[in-house]
């Protein structure tokens, strides 16, 4: 284990919370995948491709919670213009990518074994990839802006818009026709596999919330070595 | 292609993903660290 070491407030070691709740995380993930893949009987219709949706549900699921957090911290930085709430948006909208990305391909994997394509332009799916693009669209203009300031309140601007298109992902099997059944939930599930689909749900929010406190901790720490070569490169300048 | 071929590439692209990113985070972290610990020790260092 690393020497603590803080400047100016910022600690390179990860706070201990995040080591023992990541460890319980990945465990609890684990269980979760074998609990889901051995309980659960072949269903009637689908027989044991069922079991592709205890990972595609939960990966969907949890993409909009990540999608909420970067919506939520885009007000917060607008409204109190703390720095920290921009880098914890930019590190949500990362884990939304990454799980709405894993979305797509496993939806991609579920459309080809049960519907007999790999992609239909359905409303559900269109709407799933626009949501997609968008936030890699994000995650690029922020490599793009070197003004911190700029940045932030453009990242801002496209995760508050970008998160309406979560609504209109949510509710696009209920507005549109499409060949994507509408949305899946406890109640609308036999109990044999609300287990499996549960514990899968917490298992994907629990390492998205690993995955976003990581990733927020390194976004501070690269955030402090910028602004300290800001402040040499000021201090050269003043002494030439 | 059987159903249990899907099933299985479901499975592995979801902890493939889950690992790959997990050590991109960790090796994404390494750098800042370098990076953030640079400064301080290039000051300590006598003129």
């Amino acid at each position: 284990m690393e020497a603590q070491r803080s400047t100016g407030g910022t600690a390179t070691v990860l706070p201990r919370w995040i080591l023992g709740f990541g460890a319980f995380a990945i465990l609890f993930f684990m269980a979760s995948q074998v609990t889901a893949f051995t309980i659960s009987p072949a269903e009637r219709d689908m027989g044991n491709l069922q079991k592709i949706l205890y990972v595609h549900v939960p990966a969907a699921w949890i993409s909009m919670v990540s999608y909420f957090l970067v919506f939520v911290a885009s007000i917060g930085y607008l409204w109190r213009g703390r720095e920290r709430l921009d880098l914890f948006a930019a590190s949500a909208a990362e884990a939304g990518v990454v799980l709405t990305g894993l979305t797509l391909a496993l939806g991609s994997i579920w459309g080809r074994s049960t519907w007999g394509t790999w992609w239909e332009w359905d409303p559900r799916l269109t709407s799933t990839a626009v949501l997609f693009l968008v936030f890699v669209g994000y995650l690029s203009l922020r490599g793009f802006i070197e003004d911190d300031v700029r940045r932030a309140r453009w990242s801002a601007a496209i995760g508050i818009l970008g998160f309406l298109n979560v609504i209109i992902v949510y509710y696009s099997v209920q507005w549109w026709r499409g060949i994507h059944q509408t949305q899946s939930s406890p109640e609308t599930l036999s109990p044999m596999y609300t287990l499996g689909l549960r514990m899968n749900a917490f298992a994907f929010l629990f390492l998205m919330i690993l995955f976003v406190s990581v990733r927020y901790h390194t976004a501070v720490l690269e955030r402090g070595a910028e602004a300290r070569e800001e402040e040499e490169a000021l201090a050269g300048a003043a002494h030439v | 292609m059987s159903e249990w071929r899907y099933i299985g590439a479901a499975y592995f692209l979801t902890w493939a993903t889950f690992v790959t990113y997990g050590i991109y985070l960790a090796r994404r972290r390494a750098r800042a660290i370098d990076a953030f610990e640079a400064g301080p020790r290039e000051q300590e260092r006598p003129q």
